[in-house]
């Protein structure tokens, strides 16, 4: 009986061939390994592809938040004097 | 097998790349076209919040001088001697006066005061609603 490892290595030679199917149903351990490896990689990559965007994008403010994005050609000014002005023009009408 | 794999696993992570690129907040025409004046503070405010289900975009102009607003006056034919003045204006061309029809409109706000000017975007019905809601509110508030 081989080790999953002497199979792993006979698989990476054997993959290529029509016959690969058979020889990976001979070894049922080293199947269910692969297949939770594959598992773990694939909900590794949805769950970045979903978190990331969540975690660092703008889009998604908090119901409290004043603004979503604010761009000024002013470094030095704060954001906050721009949502006051937007604020105060509304009020002057 | 394991290509095939990745790749599947790709196409959603491009799909949500593409989409929060596509929705992100971006610099308006309106902010670009004057964002390289030297003597014009320009900001956008993406989202500006009106109430807790209503935002707009807002672009503001703040002329650094009385020779940059008197530009800004002669281009959007604001009377100074009228105080602040309101207007709905084309999204295009928010100098050109026109009326609420549904269509997008610009709220514009002009503050000789302030030296500046506002320009609210308003797509709906509901920011249109919304717009006034918030100044009728802040009316009495001030009251």
């Amino acid at each position: 009986m081989m080790t999953d490892q002497e199979f792993e290595n006979l698989w990476q030679r054997a993959e290529a061939s029509p016959h690969a199917d058979g020889l990976m149903e001979e070894y049922p351990s080293w199947q269910r390994n692969r297949r939770n490896r594959l598992w773990v990689t694939a909900s590794l990559v949805v769950a970045t592809a979903v978190a990331l965007p969540l975690l660092t994008h703008p889009r998604f403010p908090s119901s409290d938040d004043a603004y979503i994005a604010a761009y000024c050609n002013r470094s030095d000014i704060a954001d906050q004097y721009w949502v006051n002005m937007a604020d105060e023009l509304l009020r002057d009408v | 097998m394991k290509r095939q794999l990745f790749v599947l696993l790709l196409l959603p992570l491009l799909f949500l790349t593409g989409c929060f690129r596509q929705s992100s907040p971006s610099e308006s025409d309106l902010y670009r076209h004057y964002a390289e004046q030297q003597d014009l503070k320009v900001a956008q405010l993406s989202g500006f919040k009106l109430c807790d289900t209503v935002r707009v975009d807002v672009v503001m102009l703040q002329a650094d001088n009385q020779q940059a607003w008197l530009r800004l006056t002669e281009e959007f034919d604001i009377r100074a001697e009228e105080g602040t003045v309101s207007w709905l204006g084309q999204i295009d061309n928010p100098a050109q006066r026109t009326q609420w029809s549904g269509a997008p409109v610009m709220r514009v706000i002009a503050s000789p005061g302030r030296r500046t000017v506002g320009f609210y975007r308003i797509d709906t019905e509901v920011q249109y609603d919304a717009l006034i809601d918030y100044q009728l509110e802040n009316t009495k508030n001030n009251n």
